[in-house]
């Protein structure tokens, strides 16, 4: 089986409605940054991003009104389908606000939830392992006294419950303890115990993250060192393996890789975290590869075949590795559309990226940094002619 | 010689496997999946220079008193942004400067000056504002890991961020609730019972009336704390109090602090004195029965009951909401306080379910993603492709076996990291299988095109996968953790990449096709 047999398409001919498409994408790029600019995340832009997993879905009014009442109004909150949650983004992060991740929790419970736990009753659905084996242990509801026994029994009782709640999200009741509690006996009055002493609170705060100003900052300027740096290596590395001209092209590819795939983020305003600058970085990485295997087919051409036009080697050394290009980028979209689409959450705007970018990158390759390097020739053969006609 | 390229290859799977299996001991986990809080502290050193005053003032004071050498009173000055500190001293007397100084020479670590008449000022020079500073955060470290300890969790970790500098990192997986965590970590632990001059009032303003209104009119001797104190309805009110500057007992006289419940059965806790703190509290108890006493907690007056009986080695502190908070406070009294305050300045925490979550996702992911990577190379390149596929297992094998033996953490990135190496190391295979491929149609025989396949592989291997392991190994060095987790996924992949993908490929070459004796006429590619 073979794909691609002997092609002969005619890249360096469709140079120009190339460089359209590519200015097209870039150009709206660049205007959807300006008027939606970019999603930054929290590590950039700072601020405290908080995941609610809620046991009914709540409507994002009502979320906001709750956070408004404590003053974060300016929260901007989104529903994630799966699972009943929500995701909290609000300006306020820890280093000027101590305490912010207690503030949102605080202020996402409802009227009731509040004044049982004003009357000393503890949230089950948030209360840790060790807290909840206390309540347990003093309030000994079997009776069993301050033995050894006493505290393994209450102990496994703690972490059932918490290992429910992990496994099936905020818990309701108690359905699921006489199974968990296993053969320890007298469950019915612990469930009694707890449900005296404490409540289901409507939702657990699954993850979160603050980043005060002066890491953010400084989280800020390693990154742009990163991209540098990586920019610079690579440059460095096309240039001393060929010659200035191919180096130029290569960066000229990542660059508009770059891009598009940023583009792409204003448009679709996911998420521009760390991690996808990460992705980023990678991209860079992986496609300059083709452009090198092509470059390379390139000066064997060049020296083996004197006789032919500059734009028609390029195009047959485009050509010669077209099957290549295409079978070891599309091992990488292939596992990058697993990850996309069953990676999770946390992966998913990681995955976007590296899709746009590995696409972006097998057509900059092909029709970006080949068509420089035919410009740059085309360029410097003027200039000879120029030089020589004097 | 094909008999010990194959048991070396079968040596090195045997060693990945062992490192790497059952992945729940072998492969660390990093927080984002296994649930957990990271937290970036920074100590805010000037606390602990304004203690060391605090410190100075007391010896001086003591000092001066009994060497009964004449003054009208002492106070600290603090400046933090001029990185002024120092200790004035007022109303000395001409004729006992002399012994003035003669006592101040003692304190040798401290600079004196004189301040224009009876005034005086010991300063703090630089050199040991910076080793205080310092010891803070060093010994906050400290602190902050005796509390955890208590906590009971799984590999802590708590460091200083960097070898200077003023910020500590505080690592603690698996832990599920987070917000007493950080208030445990970050609650100073100041104790200090100091002797109520007037108290309580019910505002500031009533506070300070018999000072002129204002606390700048207060004599030296004293200071303003508020309090908060709740009745029996349930109802909490913020009372203020007038009291003397000096304690008559800190944080560090603490022996023992433990749980205990009063007579309404309310939770408070109990802490016993060391010899020498006991000894002054039994003084200055002694001679002021019927005074109050102020325990003051973080700087909030907690109680402030009356002194009844000279007190030498025991006192309660009541007012305690639940017995949780009880015995989180015994904690950090036995743990011992902060030396400075603490601000955090960046906190993440992951629970346990979305940890769980993400280890599900991303091995489907995984799985499926290789899955495919199969489907494919099978389909195209047919038992060729097998090879492929077993070079590619290899690769995996190596990969989780190192970071097993190197105790990488796996990050979710991580976990990407470990997907995308799948996808670029079968390129590896891609290109001198296109390369045999090539020779074939060109008429070369079976074997020769294999060798010719592999001879230059290694270079262009090596080539195509070095770009991506530049952009990674910077990723490393300026990438924070989960990130820093994907670049070591990524790297270790890619070079285990090159001998999988050369030595064990052509190893598998060579025992099914290199080695048969005569032609070979069909190659399955």
């Amino acid at each position: 089986m073979r794909i691609l047999k002997n092609p002969n398409f005619n890249f360096t001919g469709t140079m120009v409605p190339a460089a359209v498409l590519s200015a097209a994408v870039i150009v709206a790029g660049i205007v959807s940054l300006a008027v939606r600019g970019l999603n930054f995340g929290v590590e950039f832009a700072g601020g405290t991003m908080a995941t609610a997993r809620f046991v009914h879905q709540p409507s994002v009014g009502d979320v906001r009104s709750s956070l408004a009442a404590v003053g974060l109004g300016d929260a901007v909150i989104q529903e994630v389908a799966k699972g009943n949650q929500v995701l909290i983004r609000v300006g306020k992060a820890t280093e000027k606000e101590q305490g912010i991740g207690g503030t949102i929790r605080k202020a996402l419970y409802n009227d009731e939830e509040k004044g049982l736990l004003a009357a000393g009753r503890v949230d089950l659905n948030e209360i840790g392992t060790d807290p909840l084996f206390n309540v347990l242990y003093d309030g000994d509801p079997l009776n069993l006294g301050k033995t050894e026994s006493a505290q393994a029994g209450y102990r496994s009782f703690a972490e059932a419950l918490v290992r429910q709640r992990t496994v099936a999200g905020p818990l309701t009741d108690f359905a699921w303890l006489p199974a968990a509690a296993g053969s320890i006996a007298g469950v019915d009055r612990v469930e009694t115990f707890l449900k005296d002493h404490g409540f289901f609170g409507g939702y657990m705060i699954v993850a979160l993250e603050s980043v005060g100003p002066s890491v953010g900052k400084e989280l800020r300027h390693k990154a742009f060192i990163a991209v540098a740096l990586a920019l610079g290596a690579l440059l460095v590395y096309v240039w001393f393996r060929f010659q200035l001209a191919y180096g130029f092209a290569a960066v000229v590819a990542i660059f508009h890789d770059v891009m598009v795939t940023i583009a792409f983020f204003s448009f679709t305003q996911r998420e521009f975290s760390l991690t996808v600058l990460a992705a980023l970085l990678t991209i860079a990485g992986f496609s300059i590869n083709d452009t090198i295997v092509i470059f390379d087919r390139l000066r064997d051409n060049l020296k083996t075949m004197p006789g032919r036009s500059f734009p028609e080697l390029v195009n047959l050394s485009n050509n010669q590795c077209l099957s290549r290009t295409v079978l070891t980028t599309g091992t990488v979209i292939v596992v990058t559309l697993s990850l996309f689409f069953l990676g999770g959450t946390v992966i998913n705007d990681f995955a976007f990226a590296m899709l746009v970018g590995c696409i972006s990158g097998t057509y900059s390759t092909v029709w970006v940094a080949t068509a420089i390097v035919v410009v740059w020739e085309r360029l410097r053969k003027r200039r000879e002619m120029k030089a020589r006609s004097r | 010689m094909l008999k010990w390229k194959i048991i070396l290859i079968l040596a090195v799977t045997a060693l990945g496997v062992f490192l790497s299996v059952p992945p729940d001991k072998k492969i660390k986990r990093g927080l984002d999946l296994k649930g957990g809080i990271y937290l970036v502290c920074r100590v805010v050193t000037d606390d602990a220079i304004n203690s060391d005053l605090a410190d100075l003032e007391l010896r001086i004071t003591q000092g001066l008193q009994s060497k009964k050498i004449p003054f009208a009173g002492t106070k600290p000055f603090g400046d933090p942004e001029h990185g002024t500190f120092e200790l004035r001293v007022f109303g000395v007397p001409g004729d006992s400067v002399p012994d003035f100084t003669a006592f101040l020479k003692t304190f040798a670590d401290f600079r004196l000056e004189r301040r224009g008449g009876s005034d005086w000022a010991l300063i703090v020079p630089a050199q040991r504002i910076d080793y205080i500073r310092n010891e803070a955060v060093d010994q906050t470290v400290r602190t902050i890991k005796n509390r955890i300890d208590k906590l009971g969790v799984a590999e802590p970790i708590v460091q200083r961020q960097g070898l200077t500098g003023d910020r500590i990192l505080v690592q603690l997986p698996g832990l599920d609730d987070p917000e007493r965590v950080k208030a445990l970590i970050s609650a100073v632990g100041s104790l200090e019972l100091k002797l109520v001059e007037g108290g309580p009032f019910r505002s500031r303003v009533e506070a300070l009336r018999q000072y002129g209104g204002t606390e700048d009119n207060l004599p030296i001797n004293l200071e303003l704390v508020a309090g908060q104190s709740t009745d029996q309805f349930g109802v909490v009110a913020t009372n203020w109090y007038v009291v003397e500057r000096l304690p008559i007992v800190r944080g560090m006289d603490i022996k023992h602090a433990s749980e205990g419940s009063d007579q309404v059965g309310g939770a408070t806790v109990e802490f016993s004195l060391e010899a020498t703190g006991s000894r002054r509290f039994g003084e200055v108890t002694g001679r002021n029965i019927g005074r109050h006493l102020a325990i003051i907690l973080e700087n909030k007056v907690e109680s402030a009951p009356v002194i009844r009986d000279r007190i030498t080695s025991n006192g309660q502190i009541s007012n305690i909401e639940n017995p949780q908070e009880a015995r989180d406070l015994v904690t950090v009294l036995n743990a011992g306080a902060h030396p400075a305050g603490i601000e955090y300045i960046y906190e993440s925490h992951v629970g346990p379910s979305l940890g769980r979550d993400s280890v599900r996702s991303g091995v489907t992911a995984a799985a499926v993603g290789f899955l495919a990577v199969v489907l494919f190379m099978v389909i195209y390149y047919k038992w060729s492709g097998v090879n492929a596929i077993v070079a590619l297992l290899l690769n995996i094998i190596l990969l989780t076996g190192t970071m097993g033996f190197l105790g990488s953490v796996l990050t979710v990135p991580g976990i990407a990291g470990l997907i995308l190496a799948i996808g670029m190391s079968v390129d590896a295979n891609v290109l001198v299988f296109e390369r045999i491929r090539e020779d074939l149609r060109d008429g070369k025989t079976v074997k020769s095109a294999i060798e010719h396949g592999f001879s230059k592989a290694f270079g262009t291997i090596f080539d195509s996968n070095a770009t991506t392991v530049v952009a990674a190994i910077v990723l490393f060095i300026y990438g924070t953790g989960p990130i820093r987790g994907f670049a070591i996924t990524l790297t270790f992949g890619l070079i285990a990449n090159m001998f999988t993908a050369v030595f064990v490929s052509k190893t598998i070459f060579e025992a099914f096709i290199l080695n048969r004796k005569g032609r070979v006429e069909h190659l399955s590619i």
